[in-house]
């Protein structure tokens, strides 16, 4: 493509410029050169007057910094109207404050290889690990960078119930699954979480996964 | 043995038998905390709002009948893995009090495990995020005096000096002295703070300590009926009150302020300090719904929780602010707005 | 569960509440942390001696080091070869940080993203597990390929950069993509909605792309919001062909309507245009009737 001027980059814009089905904007229309300094001037339902829209277009005259900030009476807009109809769509954009319910599939695991937790199979152990607020294992893997080397491993926090026989169940586990010789592990019985040296993280989820937590 | 000593030794040892100690001033025999029997009958209302309304019919609060009626509060982000606590909703407007009904108490708030270095968190940085250590001393630069040599460097028989204000002098600098003003401003993790609020209100409600109210209209604006109520129902010598607005009634304000170890509290003020340098902590049941409802929804937002920025500049100290209701504002409002 | 029995993972926590029952009241005088939790910084002692670690003499106790590389008057090994500007113009360039299709998968799971309406990076955005930085130049998001083999869901999706094979994904499980430019103030209002009404601004309009990104945006196989719809029809049907899968049609599909909607290239929120200002308290949208003004907030330039 050659390079672009200024009209000629719009002509080109409106060649390609397709028909939406979104009929709410009007058609394009070519700007004038000059522009006018165009404030809004709101008031709000409890009087307290503030400028809710400060629009300083480009204008081509040399007085253009000097009276930005003056907001003449005459340059403010003061026809404007009042809608609470559109305000849905304001609503649809809000993000929610608190992470939404999850709703029941008919399939698990989900496609994207996510299980819930299953109390059936919960019920049976002397444990339990909760679920974060996302809905996610509380597993996390870890690596640190020690002058010694660099360690691998990996937490379980929000334990519940019999700590110790989680860590003798991981253990089991991790030792029988990658046939290593031992395994080292931190308990710490009132922050309650778990930390296994290696990585082992997908590993010690699918354990849990299999505990139905 | 502090707690935290004796509760790590529990966590290992589940087999160990727990030693009842019965306490002066223990409410225990009231049957506040008594798991509910299935012999005991209740009238049991289904509620589809948050809002708790007394029954006016029902044995609540007519005097002859002594039936209790259980009130069901639905609880947000329900959890299956255990129970929902409950406490008696009392009435302030006599000595005794009347049980108006029970109200149902989120575990995720009220059942927490005790952690009671948490709660150590907490007041270690309530007690410094506002302290600011104003020790100042002078270096050798700033001393009066001290720019000659005080001798020649040699012939003396003397050690070599090069000025009187140094550190090895006597009225000499501070070499590495306090520079204060110093702060000691931080910001303790949202998370951590929600925690300490929740380990302190666990801690009273399994002490017995919790107790929730209709309402804080006394009949009486004497100190002398509050000091006897808080008597008669074993309180304790503190007693902190909660509701959720800052405008009280009359009566209890005054009260309040007439009883030393009296404090009352809107609760958006509600904090670890409080809780715990009060023995006992009275709260309405609109303060109890507020405080659950924003404790949960600081557990599951989906906020990240921001850095502090502190936007204080040294002009803002100048002159004396306006009250700040921004606090208030902003806690009573819907979120967004 | 009204009566006490918990599961036995409960009966820890029931436990230790039960035994602070019987212990003297939880106060400010029988408050303790954690053992090892504050410990002073042991200073390392060694060097502070009469000659500081340093030695006697010479270079390393007066500090005269040649610098770092130099080979005498030879000609150092860092200079043997020419440099290779990794890093060039890096704070000018555009930055689109990944959102992998398994992730978008995993939120819809969750119900963190709703699939009955369209899903942009505003929808990414309000999860708050993913946020956007226009200081670090991100300019939006870029679709990744990661999980296109487990992706199931039919969205109508739009991203700022994607590959081809994240487009056939979506495609095959009937939904669309379209890849659309905003530039840093329209970001600002689209990463945090809320933030930005707060602010009581009119709704910006969002500028064209620039030069180099012209072409990107203009192209039909990427899906971009310039190209020629009929072209991108038939660049979805020459996908199709090549992955090997059958196209489903749009026209009978019930979500017909929402698959289709698009934003006008000046539009950056779905049924707002552009100058509107948004009311949060009154829960209105004031929209202004001045020529001028509309004709400045519904013109390209």
């Amino acid at each position: 493509m050659a390079a672009l001027s200024g009209t000629t980059f719009l002509r080109i814009y409106h060649r390609v410029l397709p028909v939406f089905i979104n009929a709410t904007r009007s058609k394009p229309v070519i700007a004038t050169s000059k522009y006018k300094k165009c404030i809004l001037h709101h008031k709000l339902a409890n009087d307290k007057v503030s400028v809710c829209g400060l629009l300083s277009v480009r204008q081509h005259s040399t007085s253009f910094s000097a009276s930005q900030d003056e907001l003449d009476q005459n340059d403010l807009i003061k026809d404007f109207e009042v809608s609470h109809e559109e305000f849905k769509y304001v609503e649809q954009i809000l993000p929610s404050p608190t992470v939404p319910e999850l709703e029941e599939q008919t399939q698990y695991p989900t496609p994207s290889g996510w299980f819930p937790p299953d109390e059936a199979t919960q019920a049976q152990q002397k444990y339990l690990i909760r679920r974060t607020k996302n809905h996610m294992l509380p597993v996390y893997s870890h690596t640190q960078n020690t002058w010694f080397g660099t360690s691998h491993f990996v937490s379980i926090k929000k334990i519940e119930g019999d700590i110790w026989a989680l860590e003798a169940d991981l253990r089991e586990h991790v030792l029988k699954t990658t046939g290593q010789k031992s395994v080292n592990t931190h308990v710490h019985e009132v922050g309650r979480f778990i930390r296994v040296r290696g990585q082992h993280r997908d590993l010690i989820a699918k354990f849990l996964l299999e505990k139905g937590m | 043995m502090s707690l935290s000593t004796i509760l790590r030794n529990v966590c290992c040892k589940i087999t160990m038998q727990p030693q009842i100690i019965i306490r002066p001033k223990c409410r225990m025999f009231q049957g506040f905390q008594a798991p509910i029997s299935s012999s005991l009958k209740f009238h049991h209302r289904h509620e589809s709002s948050n809002s708790f309304e007394a029954s006016s019919s029902e044995g609540g609060n007519s005097e002859t009948s002594q039936k209790p009626v259980m009130t069901s509060r639905t609880l947000h982000f329900p959890v299956k893995h255990t129970y929902p606590r409950l406490a008696w909703l009392e009435s302030m407007d006599s000595l005794e009090g009347k049980k108006l009904g029970m109200l149902d108490l989120h575990p995720d708030v009220f059942a927490v495990y005790p952690r009671i270095d948490v709660l150590h968190q907490n007041i270690h940085w309530q007690k410094m995020y506002r302290h600011i250590d104003y020790n100042f001393e002078k270096s050798r630069a700033e001393l009066r005096g001290g720019g000659r040599k005080p001798w020649p460097q040699k012939g003396l028989g003397k050690a070599r000096h090069g000025s009187i204000r140094s550190p090895l002098w006597i009225r000499g600098a501070k070499a590495h002295g306090p520079r204060g003003p110093k702060s000691y401003f931080h910001m303790l993790p949202r998370s951590v703070r929600g925690l300490g609020l929740r380990t302190a209100l666990s801690c009273k409600y399994a002490q017995n300590d919790l107790v929730v109210v209709d309402s804080f209209d006394i009949p009486s604006a004497d100190p002398e009926f509050l000091a006897e109520m808080a008597d008669v129902r074993f309180w304790g010598y503190s007693v902190l009150f909660v509701d959720d607005t800052d405008v009280m009634p009359d009566n209890i304000a005054v009260s309040v302020h007439g009883n030393e170890g009296f404090s009352l509290m809107p609760s958006y003020g509600l904090n670890v300090y409080s809780m715990l340098k009060h023995e006992t902590l009275v709260l309405t049941v609109a303060a109890l719904e507020k405080i659950e409802r924003k404790l949960l929804e600081e557990m599951h937002s989906t906020e990240k929780e921001q850095k502090f920025v502190n936007t204080l500049r040294p002009e803002d100290f100048h002159t004396r602010p306006k009250k700040d209701e921004r606090m208030y504002r902003k806690w009573s409002q819907p979120l967004y707005f | 569960m009204l009566n006490g029995d918990g599961n036995m993972s409960s009966k820890v926590t029931e436990r230790a509440l039960n035994l602070i029952k019987s212990m003297p009241r939880v106060a400010l005088n029988n408050i303790k942390p954690l053992p090892h939790t504050a410990f002073k910084k042991k200073t390392d002692r060694r060097g502070d001696r009469k000659k500081k670690g340093r030695g006697d003499k010479g270079q390393g106790a007066r500090g005269t080091w040649d610098p770092l590389g130099y080979e005498g008057r030879q000609n150092p090994l860092i200079d043997t070869s020419p440099r290779e500007r990794y890093y060039a113009q890096y704070a000018v360039r555009r930055q689109y940080p990944p959102v992998s299709l398994l992730d978008l998968q995993r939120l819809i799971d969750l119900n963190r993203v709703n699939t009955s309406r369209p899903v942009d990076i505003t929808s990414i955005c309000n999860t708050g597990l993913f946020k956007f930085d226009i200081s670090k130049n991100h300019f939006g998001v870029n679709l990744t390929d990661e999980g296109c083999d487990q992706f199931a869901a039919k969205i109508n999706a739009e991203v700022q950069w994607t590959s081809e094979l994240v487009i056939a994904a979506i495609e095959k499980n009937g939904g669309t993509i379209t890849t659309r430019y905003y530039d840093p103030q329209s970001l600002a209002a689209l990463y945090d909605p809320l933030a930005f009404f707060k602010k009581g601004h009119p709704i910006p309009k969002c500028k064209l792309p620039p030069q180099d990104a012209l072409l990107y945006y203009s192209d039909p196989n990427n899906r971009g919001y310039l190209a020629d719809p009929e072209k991108v029809l038939e660049a979805r049907e020459k996908l199709a062909q090549k992955y090997g899968y059958k196209l489903p049609d749009l026209e009978g599909d019930p979500f017909k309507e929402m698959l289709l909607m698009r934003k006008d290239p000046l539009q950056i929120f779905f049924g707002l245009e552009p100058g509107w200002i948004v009311n949060l308290r009154d829960k209105s949208v004031l929209k202004p009737k001045d020529d001028d003004y509309l004709r400045y907030y519904h013109s390209a330039q």
